[in-house]
């Protein structure tokens, strides 16, 4: 389901009939009248805020500084990043830190900021997928499992997940692996030993 | 430095990963993870205008069919001989049974939203009404201490206009369309006589119909359920196929029973190179085709008459 503004109205799950506020926050549920759900509204004073916009103040004396991006604009902050004057519009506020555009871009790219990151890769699932999944056909866990162990080592310090998680998997993925390794070297040393003995015959 | 975040539901898992609703300091987190990478959206408690619950219609006939039809295959591993199909029967039918008793524990299902000015988030992890009360539980306080509590005046200078009010009472129903439940009865009256006639003359092939039409009773039986609509009151004859469900159980195990045994004759008579496979022959004990028969006329005159009288009545 695509994810659109409310504009303040709030609808039925099911039928998407909308909820007049005057039912908002009561204590029983009610049912929709189109289609007959139970339908419970929790609303909070955001609803009721109006969408507040920046707009920047014109620069009116000479000796006032402007804003790198907007020269007609009055500056009213630098940036912490790069020192660039900044007008309310560009100012972009993280944490009380002050950035401008392009520094904010620069900083989710580069993962400085974290409260903005969206994304993150688990490398200890691929370590231990990696370590798991192809021993199930024996052959292919001897070019794996190297590379399970190579990611195990590689990206130990890589930051994990935003969440609470623990580092079983990157545990359990180099056992496997190292498991793995060793036994697959048993083997070759195994039918080496009985090639030389049948031949030495 | 201990992690922010605390769990605020459980993992909504699909075939590719799952996702998770965390509360952080100032912000609800929603995980969303396809295992070798996650996906991360932060919702401000500042910015959080409202959250929706819609309870969804109930489909307790359904999980309850699903039940008796996971009953029905489990215990059709007691009729048949061959050990790999006792096997397979037993395992398939007891994991469809568990699922099917755990989502009945699991209780109604519902749909949340979280609305901010700018967007209407679904969130699947709330997807059980128990579940959504306890999401409601601890994120509403965290909510109104980052932005206090709404007020009336607050609420009536919103200002929409509505033009579905909402009641406290369910709405009125209206007549469906379909007559699934008098074909279905209908069908439950042919297959007694079918049965009768096939226990008659045992060497007919009217046995073979049988297998159809008995599949299709259950399957019949099942679309019937899953269509129903928590505003059709034709309460009698919804229990109706629910008992008749049950009772295809019974009758079930010694189809699946015949029919395992028709295909051992099969395999026996290739490798005694018979040319012409044995016809399906059902030759049930006399108790068995009695009850079948007798069950099979209750269920249609009763259901039929009481489906035709509750939709003349309104009820459907």
């Amino acid at each position: 389901m695509a994810n659109v503004s409310t504009g303040g109205v709030i609808c039925c799950g099911e039928c998407s009939s909308p909820i007049p506020p005057e039912y908002w926050n009561q204590e029983a549920n009610l049912h929709c009248l189109t289609c007959g759900c139970r339908v419970m509204v929790v609303a909070f004073p955001a609803i009721a805020r109006k969408p507040a916009g920046m707009f920047p103040d014109a620069i009116e004396l000479e000796s006032e500084a402007s804003c790198f991006y907007h020269p007609q604009s009055r500056a009213t902050v630098p940036c912490e990043e790069c020192g660039r004057f900044l007008c309310r519009l560009c100012d972009l506020e993280i944490d009380g830190e002050h950035l401008c555009p392009q520094c904010f871009q620069s900083g989710v790219r580069t993962r400085k900021l974290t409260k903005l990151e969206t994304r993150r890769t688990m490398y200890d699932t691929i370590a231990l997928a990696l370590a798991a999944w192809p021993a199930l056909l024996i052959w292919p866990a001897v070019l794996t499992a190297p590379a399970s162990l190579f990611i195990v080592f590689r990206r130990w310090r890589a930051p994990g997940s935003l969440v609470p998680r623990t580092r079983i998997r990157f545990y359990l993925a180099g056992l496997f692996a190292l498991a793995e390794i060793a036994f697959a070297t048993f083997t070759i040393w195994t039918i080496s030993q009985l090639s030389g003995r049948s031949g030495g015959r | 430095m201990p992690n922010p975040y605390h769990r605020l539901t459980g993992r909504r898992r699909t075939l590719l990963g799952y996702s998770q609703l965390w509360l952080g300091d100032d912000h609800i987190l929603l995980v969303q993870s396809t295992r070798f990478a996650e996906d991360y959206r932060r919702f401000a408690l500042t910015d959080i205008q409202a959250i929706s619950v819609t309870d969804l219609p109930s489909r307790l006939f359904q999980q309850v069919a699903m039940a008796a039809a996971a009953l029905a295959w489990t215990l059709s591993a007691l009729a048949v001989n061959f050990i790999l199909a006792k096997f397979f029967l037993a395992f398939t039918g007891s994991l469809a049974l568990a699922y099917a008793v755990i989502d009945l524990a699991r209780g109604d299902r519902c749909r949340c939203y979280l609305h901010t000015a700018v967007s209407k988030e679904l969130l699947a992890t709330v997807s059980r009404s128990r579940t959504a009360q306890v999401f409601l539980a601890r994120v509403r306080p965290a909510i109104e201490a980052a932005q206090g509590r709404v007020t009336t005046e607050e609420l009536a200078a919103v200002g929409i206009g509505v033009q579905a009010p909402v009641s406290d009472q369910p709405p009125e129903l209206v007549a469906p369309r379909g007559y699934t439940l008098e074909i279905l009865f209908t069908l439950f009256l042919v297959d007694a006589a079918l049965i009768g006639l096939s226990v008659s003359f045992p060497n007919s092939e009217i046995a073979g119909a049988l297998l159809t039409t008995v599949f299709a009773e259950v399957v019949l039986g099942i679309v019937a359920l899953i269509r129903r609509t928590g505003r059709d009151r034709r309460n009698i004859a919804y229990a109706v196929i629910v008992v008749a469900l049950f009772c295809v159980v019974a009758d079930g195990a010694g189809l699946v029973g015949a029919v395992v045994n028709w295909f051992s004759q099969i395999v026996e008579a290739a490798r005694q190179g018979a040319r012409i496979p044995p016809g399906f022959v059902l030759a049930p004990r006399p108790a068995s085709a009695y009850f079948a028969i007798g069950w099979r006329i209750a269920a249609g005159i009763v259901g039929l008459t009481s489906a035709v009288l509750e939709r003349r009545t309104g009820r459907a």
